[in-house]
């Protein structure tokens, strides 16, 4: 029961943080009218939604859902989470041609869960994606100078890192850490501590990840 | 010499046609995609698309005239080739690409570039998936939903933009795909009918091939 309350707490925290970086992402939309903004709302919102049906499965595991052999509401969301990070950043990238891989891919991944008692593909498959979201978005920071996209690296990566996680704690505990990683890269924490040039400070003051895709 | 010696003969020969006609029309098809491309400077996708089409159906052409008529039944088991199993097989993996070259096709020619590949992932997907677990029992409804997909868009686009060319593909993979389809449905009726299927598609493909199939007088897109 103790697993349960610890895990209950991390959990509400996740969403109360992940509620922190919607309100400044929508400011951020209001701003600049970028999609980019919405696009990663819609990635934390479904965060949120698996956080809430995590905390739901604590207490009333009968309402979770099983389609076929092992696929539940939560796994899907987490699947379609995932696809929605490579989305991202193949819509970083343009790469427009690609735009379909992350709906077919999370197709079959989901369709491993139907037919068969297994979690080692989506495991996979979400610690590759949140692997090369956090590389991708590491090099990004060093390129663009922008470490904001750093905090969202790790954001991503410590979520996709807490599947592997056998217990409830451990996993909240994860998705906690990964809010954490949110909310000190939208605080500008990372550009405050990490840069040591007061120039480079001022060059990136207020800038987010929504310049990297803005057409000029 | 019994009218059962004749089909018997036909069948024969129609084994050979088929390993003869089909890449024929293929090395026709890259002749004139290499021409255009000295003409013009740059690949028509279209084009290379429909060659796609056509080598995956050599490819599928060549492994059944194998097994038809070779003894490689001894050295590769038929269940690899599988003509007439529901999973992957070397059979239906021809199949499989000719509908992806076809939709492939139906994406490109409508400018849907964000699902330009999809039908390849489709593809690899549903060949790691089986790969993995085994699973194909979605290939055959897969691959006959598409080819009546591919075949639908083939007609609408000749007709609207009134392509020879497009027409007659859309004619010799209607007659293809029939030969898959019409023989197990009125075999009853038509004990030959497969045979007769088999016949139409390369003598229409040499038809084709050759420039005599023009219905569509006035072209909007050409019979090259």
């Amino acid at each position: 029961m103790i697993q349960e309350i610890v895990s209950t707490i991390f959990e509400l925290l996740f969403i109360l943080f992940c509620i922190i970086a919607q309100i400044y992402l929508n400011s951020e939309w209001k701003k600049n009218k970028n999609k980019i903004n919405l696009i990663l709302i819609g990635i934390l919102f479904s965060f949120q939604c698996a956080a809430i049906l995590t905390l739901i499965s604590f207490f009333r595991s009968d309402l979770i859902m099983i389609f076929g052999q092992t696929l539940n509401i939560t796994i899907f969301l987490a699947i379609i989470t995932v696809s929605i990070e490579l989305y991202f950043i193949l819509y970083l990238k343009k790469l427009d041609l690609f735009y379909s891989l992350p709906i077919v891919s999370g197709f079959f991944i989901s369709a491993t869960l139907f037919i068969f008692k297994s979690f080692t593909f989506p495991l996979l498959y979400e610690l590759i994606i949140s692997s090369i979201t956090f590389i991708f978005l590491v090099f990004e920071a060093k390129k663009n100078g922008n470490i904001l996209l750093l905090g969202l690296g790790l954001f991503f990566l410590t979520y996709g890192f807490s599947l592997i996680g056998q217990f409830s704690v451990v996993k909240s505990f994860f998705h906690l850490i990964a809010a954490i990683f949110l909310i000190t890269g939208i605080s500008l924490f990372y550009n405050k501590n990490l840069l040591l040039s007061r120039k480079e400070k001022n060059n990136l003051k207020n800038m987010w990840i929504s310049r990297m895709v803005i057409e000029e | 010499m019994t009218v059962e010696d004749i089909f018997l003969t036909l069948g024969i020969l129609e084994s050979y046609l088929s390993i003869t006609i089909i890449p024929i029309l293929s090395i026709i098809l890259i002749i004139k995609a290499v021409k255009q491309k000295k003409r013009t400077g740059e690949w028509s996708y279209i084009r290379l698309l429909i060659i796609g089409a056509f080598l995956s159906f050599c490819w599928l052409l060549f492994w059944e005239f194998l097994f038809d008529r070779t003894n490689i039944k001894e050295l590769i088991p038929i269940e690899i080739f599988g003509q007439h199993s529901s999973n992957f097989s070397i059979y239906n993996f021809g199949l499989l690409l000719i509908v992806t070259f076809g939709l492939t096709l139906i994406t490109y020619a409508n400018g849907w570039r964000s699902m330009y590949f999809t039908p390849f992932f489709v593809l690899i997907g549903m060949f790691i998936f089986f790969l993995i677990t085994g699973f194909g029992e979605w290939l055959l409804p897969y691959i006959y939903t598409s080819a009546i997909l591919s075949l639908i868009f083939l007609y609408i686009t000749a007709f609207r933009i009134k392509d020879n060319g497009s027409l007659g593909l859309a004619i010799m993979f209607s007659l293809v795909l029939s030969t898959i389809i019409v023989p197990d449905l009125v075999r009853s009726f038509i004990p030959q009918i497969g045979l007769y299927l088999n016949y139409a598609y390369h003598f229409f493909g040499i038809f084709l091939a050759t420039g005599y199939f023009n219905p569509l007088k006035k072209v909007g897109g050409g019979q090259e």
